[in-house]
């Protein structure tokens, strides 16, 4: 008896859902009772067009670079055939976007989706939990060639055939016309989220304190421009703007 | 009597609240915008917390949805709490996704026995698993089920008493639905247990000539304030908060209209205060 009374709210639920997911077709009135006043079409509309006022302003946030590059037009029909596609399945509105960026690849609109791809990492910098302690400066002088780089949980690098990175702080609302090759670090210093445009060199030691390889390993394959004095600086910029949760020596 | 004015923390008032400009006793946060942030935001509240309680209220519990209940989700609402120490923690007596998806909305429940069963399980094992009490609030809508078998004060009244948690009764969604579904809002305030009440909201609304749209947009109307007297009359001063999502004005607009509220509580307990030793001097 339990099951099938538990079956029917949930029946009742789905039926409610399949309005929202169609609206406005396949809309149930014998759902409702008759309202005292106006009709219940007018008052379901309400529950209709919540789900894509509220997705679509928070998709503008996350993509605010990107839903201004878009124009108007753009940025409804593609950010509204996101949310069709792509049903909200996560309980916070502002983790909303996470396919976006594959849903633009798979509809060959390449630059977007890597203007997407890039500001999903600004949003992830912003919202990251990183540990309470940061790297005092006394230990900087621990470091050696065996050590390991932990990220913060802030940091991510981002690389591109597209100078996205650079559009995205020109702030211009524009996106590249040319591709050429980018390397950039998203990092979060004092809640604040930047952006560092690297060197090929920079990027791929980077890169590979990421894989959890050592210092001196980290230097090996790197392009034949680099100056080794170049390491001091780096490294004491990224240390001083807490790119890493922690080191070992 | 003092404590009892909050009103939303809100990003576009952060800086006055960090530069001590504030004038309320606490701040209710949206729990779902600090669960998954570590950064601003979180670093915000812990400021905010030094000098003013928080309450944390959430619009993600989907308590009314026949899915079982999110444990990740309650996993990280335990997580803030811990962090934060709310005085309270609260969502809405309502649905808003199901079979894992999201609508983002406070949807109406079907007031059924089964759904007060089903409710009530869910809210005992969410205070067990975040270890306290929760509150719920009292949803606008806009739309009856043609399956409602109880009225509301009866299904909300059922689900506390079996659930044994408490209210977040909002003044203005019962004005709300007073006009969308032809109801007594007085009688709804009267029949509420007093003893389960821990919190009033008060927020401004849209009259879309044919109902009301509960829009968090504006100034709180009259009839809405005679009704929070009313509840105050009826149930007793309690922490109460003014509502302003959308359009939101300058901190201080929005302070004055906690600072109204305040003035009815003063004046209602003022008139009792008279009354009593009326009755005593006359006894």
């Amino acid at each position: 008896m339990k099951t099938a009374k538990k079956e029917k709210l949930h029946k009742l639920l789905l039926s409610f859902d399949r309005g929202i997911r169609d609206y406005p077709h396949r809309l149930r009135p014998e759902l409702f009772q008759t309202p005292m006043r106006g009709d219940w079409e007018d008052r379901f509309s309400i529950y209709g067009t919540g789900y894509s006022v509220r997705t679509k302003e928070a998709m503008e946030e996350i993509f605010e670079f990107l839903s201004s590059a878009m124009k108007v037009k753009g940025w409804n029909q593609w950010g509204r055939a996101y949310i069709e596609k792509y049903p909200s399945r996560v309980y916070n509105l502002s983790k909303i976007g996470e396919d976006f960026p594959k849903f633009l690849k798979r509809n060959k609109k390449l630059i977007w989706a890597e203007m997407a791809r890039f500001e999903l990492l600004i949003a992830k910098s912003f919202h990251a939990f990183n540990r309470g302690e940061k790297i005092s400066a006394e230990r900087f002088s621990e470091i050696n060639e065996r050590s390991k780089f932990e990220f913060a949980s802030s940091t991510f690098l981002f690389e591109s055939k597209w100078p996205i990175a650079n559009a995205w702080k020109s702030q211009k609302a524009k996106l590249p016309s040319k591709p050429k090759n980018e390397f950039a670090l998203i990092y979060r210093k004092s809640d604040q989220v930047f952006v560092r445009i690297l060197s090929a060199n920079e990027f791929k030691i980077l890169k590979s304190f990421k894989a959890r390889k050592n210092l001196a390993s980290s230097l090996k394959n790197l392009d034949k421009n680099f100056e080794p004095s170049q390491l001091s600086e780096w490294l004491h910029f990224w240390l001083t703007n807490d790119f890493f949760a922690d080191f070992s020596s | 009597m003092k404590g009892l004015a909050g009103i939303g923390l809100r990003t576009s008032h952060y800086s006055e609240i960090r530069n001590g400009n504030a004038r309320v006793d606490w701040f209710e946060i949206i729990s779902e915008n600090y669960i998954d942030s570590g950064g601003a935001p979180l670093s915000m509240i812990e400021k905010v917390r030094e000098d003013h309680p928080i309450a944390m209220h959430g619009v993600s519990l989907n308590i009314g949805s026949s899915d079982k209940v999110d444990k990740n989700y309650l996993k990280k609402l335990k997580e803030l709490k811990n962090r934060i120490s709310p005085f309270v923690i609260s969502d809405h007596l309502c649905w808003g996704g199901i079979e894992g998806r999201h609508w983002h909305d406070l949807f109406p429940v079907p007031m059924t026995e089964e759904a007060v069963k089903h409710i009530s399980k869910k809210i005992r094992q969410t205070q067990e698993i975040l270890e306290s009490r929760i509150a719920l609030e009292n949803i606008s809508t806009y739309l009856r089920w043609a399956a409602d078998e109880l009225s509301e004060t009866e299904f909300t009244k059922a689900i506390l008493q079996e659930a044994d948690c408490d209210l977040l009764l909002d003044v203005n969604n019962i004005y709300v639905n007073s006009f969308n579904h032809d109801l007594d809002a007085y009688d709804f305030i009267s029949k509420m247990p007093a003893e389960r009440v821990v919190q009033f909201h008060l927020a401004g609304h849209s009259n879309l000539k044919t109902f009301l749209f509960d829009t968090h947009d504006a100034e709180v109307i009259s009839p809405v304030w005679d009704l929070f007297r009313h509840a105050i009359q009826t149930i007793g001063p309690r922490k109460f908060l003014v509502e302003w999502d959308d359009k939101i004005p300058e901190l201080k607009v929005v302070e004055a209209e906690a600072f109204k509220a305040q003035k009815i509580i003063d004046k209602v307990l003022i008139e009792r205060r008279n009354e009593d030793s009326k009755k005593r001097k006359t006894a």
